[in-house]
């Protein structure tokens, strides 16, 4: 198994409000990447906040898949309210932050999500987005209003209906995956998605190079292409299964 | 910003008084100009937006340009130090939202703002400025009912795609136009929807489309018909609910064609010759009627080279045939063969088989509801009865009927008729306290028609507000058949006494018929104010009196008169007796009556002539009299006037 991650500013930004984190080995693990929201400070300050959290929780990560799923759903309350009491004491309006992750345990995975950042897995040569996004246009778009098209240019395509630290509670999307044979994972925030279309995604992550290559190229072709946004990116890449 | 501080060495800030997503507003003063204005200040996570603040920027100056007093005026742009800001006039006054929000709105009124929004959009429009968030919080309206927009512009700086992505900043989704939802480029036309949507609001008191959240109210706006405005407020003429429904077509195409023609729409929606108004089917409707004309349907395939800024809707009706959705794209071709089926092999039986099921709608408009349910129900649709309050059409009559008479749709068809439920009664509104043009205005909208007005002094009630109604509040009423008498306070007519001092009794007099005062004059010596002058009054200058109320005014006399003392003598004589003869004793009594009263003054015994001298005091006006009396018989009277002893001095 192979881990990889990166979290980049951008071409625009003047900081960097995602964060990132990788911990485990191919028995059991974690791996997240968060988006943040809100002026000053308060981006940043969401999104590392949720990321700790996973990081402290990591040691009580479980094993069976009801557990895992639970684990991820109280944790990620647990971060929601430790935005939200923040953004109250610093009064700071519209503080938040997106969250999508993996978690594996042996032959399981369970894939969290909330707000736009998503989950991708690639199985042989196939690339397939696992989340769908809590976002205005995507809502749009799954009832038949948008096209995949339209989506991408519309100007509220930031606009995002669910988040972490904007309400009393938080409801993540959560899938378990039992033994879904995945070649690699990849868990990225906005910025990627918003310029790298899936199939210019899946070129470089069926490359035969390592995780740490995919990844560099991955955030250079999306400052390339103009970086408008902070941009992270989560690899885990399943080498042994592969060989198995 | 804290109130003190200042922007550009120029603006003092005063006080915040709105905040919104993208920016805190605060009353400031001008020091330079000295005049008050309001300073729009960017929220600083945005102010660091490069990309941001030039369109920013560049919207704001274009507001600039825009002079018309329905428009709040755009003084200055600015930054200073990473603060970005708007200099705009202030209005005092409160936002439309609120005004909403705590008065009751008539069809009149809000047809009076309506028309001043109206004028400022049009204007903009003319100027090529497309407003883009009109919302009743962009618009102020202030103490004299003077309605003014604001923020033209600014939506398209926020709109920005590079704009960091926020939870809550979907915008004002309650008035955005379906193309604003697809994220297609706002025009003309979607201001046009706003409009509508404001419109909807002002007379219905409610917006169009009602949602738990955001992005349920967009898809409403996308996909739903709004409740129509007649069945929320049934005060609503047609020719309004066309004009609103027409405004908030999905399909730009069909709405009003400007600004000004949907304005002229709304306004004569009052008008005694659009009365009797049908209801205006829109073009999206005709074209849904027009569906058995089997219109050469392409569907909306994505990849077409449509400009991106022509609305998917415009080029079909949207209800024409199910959109087909862009999630299953990839199986479109089947719809396509499946219309071709339909079309080429079977378009001659289709026809047939469909001429056969289908039967022409009978007019049974003017029916009682089970004549016309027999009538329909035999011509095999299936009724549907509404009841709807008419004032001329008798009750259990039907008033009218969709689809129309004539139509020809498929057998089994629901018709829907409207029966009259009779007179519409309404509750009695409480006018009491409401000047007389909003009391007559409120029962006018009511349809009372018969209003009569009297007028009463009050002290209470400020003038030109009504006292008293003649029928209570929430009495269940027909407005057509009663009359309804309000007393109105002509005020109070209490007359604040003016300082009469000085007044001669003459002016004095006048003064008090001209205010229906009972004059009374009461007399009085002065030395210092001359004789037929008011000395002072009773009750005192400034007090407030009941007309008739008696004025007590005191006059001089002149200087007061005193008595007057005047010496007189008298000679009694008496002969000398005869030589020799023992001289006789006369008895003298001299009495006087002055202003003293009657008085003895003298009883005498004389045996010759004697002198005698008396004092007599004379009051002013009046006279003194000495009598002289010897041996009881008056021998002289003795009368002197006031003005004679006067003389005398």
């Amino acid at each position: 198994m192979e881990l990889a991650y990166r979290t980049d500013r951008g071409q625009v930004r003047a900081q960097n409000e995602d964060a990132v984190l990788i911990l485990g080995d191919e028995h059991a693990g974690i791996a997240l990447v968060a988006d943040g929201m809100g002026g000053h400070e308060a981006g940043e300050v969401a999104s590392q906040l949720v990321i700790e959290q996973f990081r402290r929780a990591f040691s009580t990560l479980p094993a069976s898949p009801m557990e895992m799923e639970n684990w991820f759903r109280h944790n990620v309350e647990l971060a929601n309210e430790q935005v939200l009491d923040f953004s109250k004491q610093a009064n700071l309006l519209m503080m938040g932050t997106t969250i999508a992750g993996v978690c594996w345990h042996d032959e399981t995975i369970v894939i969290v999500h909330v707000g736009d950042s998503r989950v991708y897995a690639l199985r042989d040569d196939k690339l397939q987005q696992l989340t769908e996004d809590h976002s205005y246009v995507n809502v749009l778009k799954q009832l038949g209003e948008l096209t995949e098209e339209e989506m991408r240019v519309h100007p509220k395509r930031n606009i995002i209906t669910r988040s972490i630290g904007s309400n009393e509670h938080v409801e993540p999307d959560l899938q378990v995956f039992a033994e879904p044979e995945f070649d690699t994972i990849l868990i990225c925030t906005d910025g990627l998605t918003t310029h790298l279309t899936d199939e210019e995604i899946k070129q470089v992550l069926k490359r035969p190079v390592s995780a740490d290559v995919k990844a560099d190229l991955l955030i250079d072709q999306a400052n390339r292409l103009g970086g408008s946004d902070n941009i992270t990116v989560a690899l885990v890449q399943f080498t042994d299964r592969k060989r198995g | 910003m804290r109130s003190g501080e200042r922007i550009n060495d120029r603006y003092r800030i005063e006080q915040q008084i709105g905040s919104g997503g993208m920016a805190n507003v605060y009353r400031a003063h001008d020091e330079i100009l000295n005049r008050t204005v309001a300073i729009k200040v960017l929220r600083s996570e945005f102010s660091h937006n490069e990309q941001f603040i030039r369109r920013f920027e560049r919207e704001a100056h274009a507001a600039t340009s825009l002079n018309h007093p329905n428009i709040v005026a755009i003084y200055d742009v600015g930054d200073e130090r990473d603060i970005y800001y708007i200099v705009m006039e202030h209005v005092d006054g409160m936002t439309l939202k609120q005004y909403l929000q705590e008065e009751y709105i008539s069809v009149d009124e809000a047809l009076r703002i309506m028309g001043q929004i109206c004028d400022a959009i049009d204007h903009a429009h003319a100027n090529r400025i497309i407003h883009r968030d009109i919302k009743p919080q962009n618009m102020m309206i202030d103490q004299s009912g003077n309605v003014k927009v604001t923020d033209f512009g600014i939506a398209v700086a926020m709109s920005n795609a590079t704009l960091t992505h926020t939870m809550s900043v979907l915008g004002s989704v309650h008035y955005f136009s379906p193309e604003q939802a697809r994220g297609k480029f706002a025009d003309e036309k979607s201001d046009i929807y706003s409009l509508g949507a404001v419109l909807y609001e002002l007379v219905t008191g409610r917006v169009p489309f009602i949602g738990e959240t955001p992005v349920a109210v967009a898809l409403q706006h996308l996909q739903d018909d709004p409740i129509r405005p007649m069945d929320l407020n049934p005060n609503i003429p047609q020719a309004l609910e066309n004009c609103i429904m027409q405004a908030l077509a999905k399909s730009p195409g069909a709405r009003h064609t400007s600004v000004a023609a949907f304005k002229k729409d709304c306004m004569t929606a009052l008008d005694p010759e659009r009365a009797n108004e049908p209801k205006r089917l829109s073009t999206e409707q005709d074209a849904f009627d027009q569906t058995l004309v089997m219109s050469p349907v392409v569907p909306d395939e994505p990849n077409v080279n449509e400009t991106p800024e022509q609305p998917v809707a415009s080029s079909e009706p949207e209800t024409a045939k199910p959109k087909p959705k862009p999630k299953k794209k990839k199986k479109w071709w089947l719809w396509l063969i499946l219309l071709f089926l339909l079309i080429g092999g079977g378009i001659g039986a289709y026809v047939i088989a469909d001429e056969m099921s289908r039967a022409v709608v009978p007019d049974v408009v003017g029916m009682t509801t089970d004549e016309a349910t027999t009538e329909l129900e035999t011509a095999g649709f299936v009724v549907e009865a509404t009841e709807r309050a008419s004032d001329n059409i008798a009750a259990g009559d039907v008033i009218s009927q969709t689809p129309q008479a004539g139509r020809k749709p498929k057998r089994g068809t629901t018709v829907t008729i409207i029966v009259s439920a009779g007179k519409e009664t309404v509750a009695m509104p409480d006018v009491e306290g409401l000047s007389q043009s909003a009391a007559e205005r409120t029962l006018k909208d009511l349809d009372f028609a018969d209003i009569e007005i009297q007028s009463e002094a009050s002290e209470t009630v400020d003038s030109g507000d009504v006292i008293s109604q003649s029928i209570a509040p929430d009495n269940e009423v027909v407005p057509s058949e009663e009359t309804v008498t309000l007393v109105v306070s002509t005020g109070s007519n209490k007359v604040e006494l003016a300082n009469l001092a000085g007044y001669t009794f003459e002016e004095a007099t006048t003064y008090a018929e001209q205010n229906s005062l009972k004059i009374v004059k009461r007399d009085e010596y002065s030395t210092s104010v001359p004789a037929n002058q008011i000395i002072r009054q009773l009750p005192t200058a400034g007090t407030a009196v009941d007309p008739g109320t008696e004025l007590t005014v005191i006059v001089s006399q002149g200087v007061e008169p005193t008595d007057v003392s005047i010496e007189r003598e008298v000679n009694v004589e008496i002969e000398p007796p005869a030589e020799g003869e023992e001289p006789e004793a006369l008895e003298v009594v001299i009495r006087t009556v002055d202003a003293r009263g009657e008085v003895e003054v003298l009883r005498d015994k004389i045996t010759e002539t004697t002198t005698y001298s008396y004092t007599l005091v004379i009051a002013p006006d009046e006279v003194g009299t000495a009598t002289i009396e010897v041996d009881g018989e008056v021998v002289r009277t003795d009368t002197v006037t006031y003005a004679q002893a006067k003389d005398a001095q």
